[in-house]
Order: C-alpha cells, then sequence, then structure tokens
C-alpha cells in the first residue's frame, strides 16, 4: 500500500551561513524527487557599479562585497589592475599581501570551525548553546579569529571592510615595533593551532566518500594564497586569463546567482580543494601534525572540509611567522601606478575557495567592464550535486528533522559566503510516501 | 571612590541610519573633556570581535541601532533579557549579530560586570544614504547628551 502524505518544513534562514535561501526537496516513494538550492537574495550588481569608477576606487568597493572576506576581494582586484596596468609590484608588497591574507584564512576558517559548524558535530543548536559546555574550545577560536583580525587591522585599518590596500601596494606601512608585537601572538598561537587540528581529526566526521574535481591555485614554491596557477585534480593547468575557456557561469532558474560550471560540470573550490592538490607545499611542521590525524590525503570526503581548514590554519600562522620575523620597514608602501588601456586578470585563494577577478581599463584607467566569479557560485552546482548523494547515503527514511539538519551540515560544510555570491536557508520539504 | 574607567563603543555600518552609533561616538569626541576617564570606540559591524572590546572592561557603554517599526529615533535602553527575544530579528553576519555576540559573551564570562545598551530605533537601513535621517539625527543628540551628563556627572572632583 503506498501512503501519501506532504511534509512541509519553513526555517525562516538558515543558521550559521553568510546570508539567506532555501532547499526545496521533495522526496516520492523513498527518491529523491527534487532537490533546489535557491538564492533568492537579489543580485548585488557590484560589476555594473564598478565601470566608469577610477582603479584606485576599486579595492576599496569590492572590499564592501563580503565583511568576511573582503581581503580576498581588494587583492584579487589589484592583482588584476595591475596585470592590466602592466605594473610589477615590489617584493616588500607582494610578501605583505600574503602576510594580510594569512589574517584573513586565520579569522576566517577559525569563526567557521568554532562558532559556525563545530555545533553540528557536537550536538548543539548554536555556539551559545555549545559555548556553556565547551567554553574552552570557543576561546580558542575566538582568540585565533582575533588574531587574524589583528593582522588585517595592522594593514587595513580596520578588521572589516579595510581600507588600507591600494593598487601599487598598501598606503602605509606597519612599524617594526608593531610587526614584533605581531610575531609575538602568532608564534603564542602555534600550539593551539596544532592541537585544533589533531582535535578536529577526532571529531565524530561522517565516512562520506565522493568523487569531484578540485580547483585551486598552486605554485612551484608556496602555499597558495595570493599566486599561482589555476589547477584542476584532472590535470587542469592554466593561467587565470584562459579562465573563459573552461568555465561557464550559467543562469539556474531557482536561483539569483550565477552558477559556475567546469567542462560543463560541478567542481570544488575552498580548503579540500586546495589542501589536496597542495600536500607537497605544507610547511614540514604542519605536515608532521597532519600525519598524526592518520587521515589519508588526498581526501574524497568532503567532511574532511573542517580537518582542512584548521590545517590552514596552521598554514597561515607559519606563513605569517615567517613574514614577520623577516619585517623591514620600506622606503614606501606603494610604488606610482601608471594607468593604460588593457584587460587584467586575477586569481587568489579566498578562504572558501577561489576568486577570480577580470578587468578592462581605459587609458585614463577607468574601469570599462568588471567581471567577478565568488567562491560560493563556484561551489554551487557541486553542493547540490553533493546533497543529493550525500542524502541517499544518509538514508531518506530519516525523520524530517534529521534530514534538514543533515541538509543543513553539507551546506554549511561549504562555509558558502551567499551574500557574496548574491545569499540562504528555508527548508521546503515535501515527501510522498 | 574613583570611578573605572568607561568605554563607549559605537557600533554601526556606513548604511544611513545604521551609522548613529559611529555619529554618537564622534560627537561625544567633540564635547567631552580631556579629564573624563572615558575610551570612545566605532566599530563597523563586529560580530564576534566584539568580545575582544568587552573583555576585561570594567564598564561598557554599548550604542547601537534598533530595527523597529515604531517611529525612527526613539530612545531604548534594553536589557540581555530584553535583548534575548529580540534575538530572532537581530541576524548579522553569518548569523551573529550583537544579540548573539551578547550571549555568546555571557556564555564565556566575558561580559564587563557593568553593560548598558543604548539603542535608538531605525525603520530601515538605507545603503545608499550618506546622512542620518532627521529623526535619527535628533534622536543622536538626545542620545549624546543623556551620555555626556552621565560622564561630567561622574567625574570625581573630590581628587
Amino acid at each position: 500500500m503506498t501512503d501519501s502524505r506532504r511534509i512541509r518544513i519553513d526555517v525562516p534562514a538558515l543558521t550559521r551561513v553568510e546570508g539567506e535561501g532555501s532547499l526545496k526537496l521533495a522526496i516520492d516513494k523513498g527518491r529523491i524527487e527534487q532537490l533546489q538550492l535557491s538564492i533568492f537574495e537579489p543580485p548585488r550588481y557590484f560589476e555594473k557599479f564598478l565601470e566608469g569608477r577610477e582603479y584606485k576606487e576599486v579595492p576599496d568597493i569590492v572590499a564592501r562585497i563580503c565583511g568576511i572576506c573582503p581581503v580576498a576581494y581588494q587583492m584579487t582586484a589589484v592583482q588584476a589592475l595591475e596585470q592590466a596596468f602592466g605594473f610589477t609590484p615590489s617584493p616588500w608588497v607582494e610578501r605583505m599581501r600574503r602576510l594580510f591574507y594569512c589574517g584573513e584564512w586565520l579569522q576566517s576558517h577559525a569563526l567557521h570551525i568554532h562558532l559556525l559548524a563545530l555545533p553540528d558535530y557536537l550536538g548543539f543548536d548554536s555556539a551559545i548553546a555549545m559555548a556553556a559546555k565547551h567554553p574552552e574550545a570557543v576561546q580558542r577560536g575566538l582568540a585565533l579569529q582575533a588574531l587574524g583580525n589583528a593582522i588585517i587591522r595592522l594593514f587595513g585599518g580596520r578588521s572589516v571592510h579595510p581600507v588600507g590596500a591600494c593598487v601599487g601596494g598598501f598606503h602605509h606601512a606597519p612599524t617594526p615595533a608593531d610587526v614584533a608585537d605581531l610575531h609575538q601572538r602568532l608564534l603564542n598561537a602555534l600550539e593551539d593551532a596544532r592541537a585544533l587540528t589533531r582535535w578536529c581529526a577526532l571529531l565524530p566526521l561522517p565516512e562520506d566518500d565522493d568523487d569531484f574535481v578540485c580547483v585551486a591555485l598552486t605554485h612551484d614554491t608556496e602555499y597558495p594564497f595570493y599566486a599561482g596557477r589555476l589547477t584542476g585534480s584532472d590535470g587542469l593547468s592554466i593561467d587565470a586569463a584562459q579562465w573563459d575557456n573552461h568555465f561557464r557561469e550559467d543562469h539556474a532558474p531557482h536561483s539569483t546567482a550565477l552558477w559556475s560550471l567546469y567542462q560543463g560540470k560541478p567542481y570544488l573550490v575552498g580548503p579540500l580543494a586546495r589542501l589536496n592538490l597542495n600536500l607537497d607545499r605544507l610547511p614540514d611542521a604542519v605536515r608532521d601534525n597532519l600525519e598524526q590525524t592518520g587521515i589519508d590525503l588526498p581526501s574524497r570526503n568532503m567532511f574532511h572540509s573542517m580537518v582542512a581548514r584548521a590545517v590552514e590554519i596552521e598554514v597561515a600562522l607559519h606563513e605569517a611567522i615567517a613574514l614577520t620575523a623577516t619585517y623591514e620597514y620600506p622606503e614606501r608602501p606603494n610604488d606610482p601606478v601608471t594607468p593604460r588601456a588593457g584587460v587584467g586578470f586575477g586569481a587568489t585563494e579566498a578562504p572558501r575557495g577561489l576568486l577570480w577577478h577580470r578587468y578592462e581599463t581605459d587609458a585614463e584607467g577607468l574601469i570599462k567592464s568588471a567581471r567577478i566569479v565568488p567562491p560560493t557560485s563556484q561551489n554551487q552546482a557541486r553542493i547540490e550535486q553533493d546533497l543529493h548523494r550525500s542524502l541517499q547515503n544518509f538514508g531518506l527514511a530519516h525523520s524530517d528533522d534529521e534530514l534538514r539538519l543533515h541538509c543543513e551540515k553539507v551546506i554549511r560544510n561549504y562555509d558558502p559566503c551567499i551574500s557574496c555570491s548574491t545569499h540562504f536557508l528555508t527548508l521546503d520539504l515535501e515527501r510522498r510516501d | 571612590m574613583k570611578r573605572d574607567r568607561i568605554q563607549i563603543i559605537g557600533v554601526g555600518s556606513p548604511a544611513g541610519d545604521d551609522r548613529l552609533g559611529w555619529e554618537v561616538i564622534a560627537r561625544l569626541a567633540t564635547h567631552l573633556p580631556s579629564d573624563i576617564a572615558c575610551d570612545l570606540r566605532a566599530l563597523d559591524r563586529p560580530g564576534t570581535g566584539l568580545i575582544e572590546y568587552l573583555r576585561g572592561s570594567d564598564e561598557c557603554w554599548l550604542v547601537d541601532a534598533l530595527w523597529s517599526p515604531e517611529a525612527p529615533g526613539r530612545y531604548h535602553r534594553p536589557g540581555l533579557e530584553q535583548l534575548r527575544r529580540w534575538k530572532g530579528g537581530a541576524a548579522g553576519s553569518h548569523g551573529f549579530g550583537l544579540a548573539d555576540t551578547l550571549l555568546l559573551a555571557e556564555q564565556l564570562g566575558a561580559l564587563p560586570p557593568r553593560l548598558e545598551l543604548h539603542c535608538l530605533t531605525i525603520d530601515a537601513a538605507d545603503p545608499l544614504g550618506e546622512q542620518l535621517s532627521p529623526a535619527v539625527d535628533a534622536g543622536v543628540d538626545g542620545l549624546v547628551q543623556r551620555l555626556y551628563q552621565r560622564l561630567i556627572d561622574s567625574v570625581d572632583h573630590s581628587a
């Protein structure tokens, strides 16, 4: 006998992700009939706002796209504009941009692990409830986040929407005394970061192996933040300028954000993709610590993204320690840039994945056109694909609450920044048994 | 008895009336005599980063905008209990608005012994506005006067 019933669940907003959207799930006779991740936040038109603006305004405008990863937007923009102008930044600027980026990885990954994702694995509905039982974990997260914010403030004047970056370098250079103080704070945090990686590896993460293509930057000598070639786990190796030959953005009817596909298929960007493709670029101490966890890498289990974030906190700390240890106050924090008509491309690694920019400028340096492809847009199709498979593995006979929680865990695992891609979660579940 | 140093934090964003916390700090800064034991800070949507500033503070006054269907510019001084009830409507980035942040700080024992919330109602955050609306502007003047007077009254004149 076929029992027919419809269940509708409305959650006003998915908690612990940035932005708002919805998930439509229809189950018919124990099979997923419809699964749509809808982003309904209106498009934000940043690319259009940039048209006609002076190149100097771009870093401060794009920083406004996101309160969590403004550094990524600034660094990708300055990289693209400098390429358009045929300008090469000084070695000091290159090093300090990398340090600036370390700050963003630290604060964003620490926020995601401790306040957004961790309650899922420790059985709490929020970080506030979790803090009563695990105050030391939350304190550690806040301390690492604060350290990241301190780095961003050092260069950007403030940690949210920083204003210190410019085409050509930075508006000011930190004093050696401030950098020495930061260096000591970074050293003091190392043991917490090592412990965090081992602790994350012991969490009850689901066994949920899948097959997916990873895309991330890779670099000859460093773990990629700010430079490298666009690389895929299938052998892709291209320059940022070749993006359009391999990637395409499309509108999905149920989403206001563009969806990116690689060779017509979903792909993964973010910490796990980066780690899978850059294992040989880990600092020795980080690799040794990771090996002690017993986790096999490269990993096909998306839930290992949590561990990848912890590993990248360690990477960022090591990198920042090295950069602050050799800090020298520069003769000037930026070099003059002469604008020209041109086209430039930028690709850097935001905490939640690859970020790609393209700008066309006129002879005065006014922006003729801009294109920005954020990591969450790139991961959207992959999230939907993952949800479909992961729900089947989890079992559709679970209760509505259990199904909803599993969906939310899968989605949060990508640390989506929906306001970047344009926003997330009302679950509309229809079940016909 | 000499009073502990007070920290006043204005929380806001550049979006229209949502900047009122910054305006309160800016206007206080222009009026306060130098002998007032007070630290003024304007923070741009700090999220949980606010806890960094609360920790170790003996007394903190937080100034923020409160979205409300009431007329804009009205003064409220909610307690944490009221904030708990308003929590659902006060979501910030990654779901961590002011209410969540203060509740988290409370769980961690990071709230200052004396914490006051000073809020003015706004009816919408106009993302393009660079000025306060007249009603909120007047409310800011009233709040600045209120805080200024309390600070002046708190000066230890016996020294």
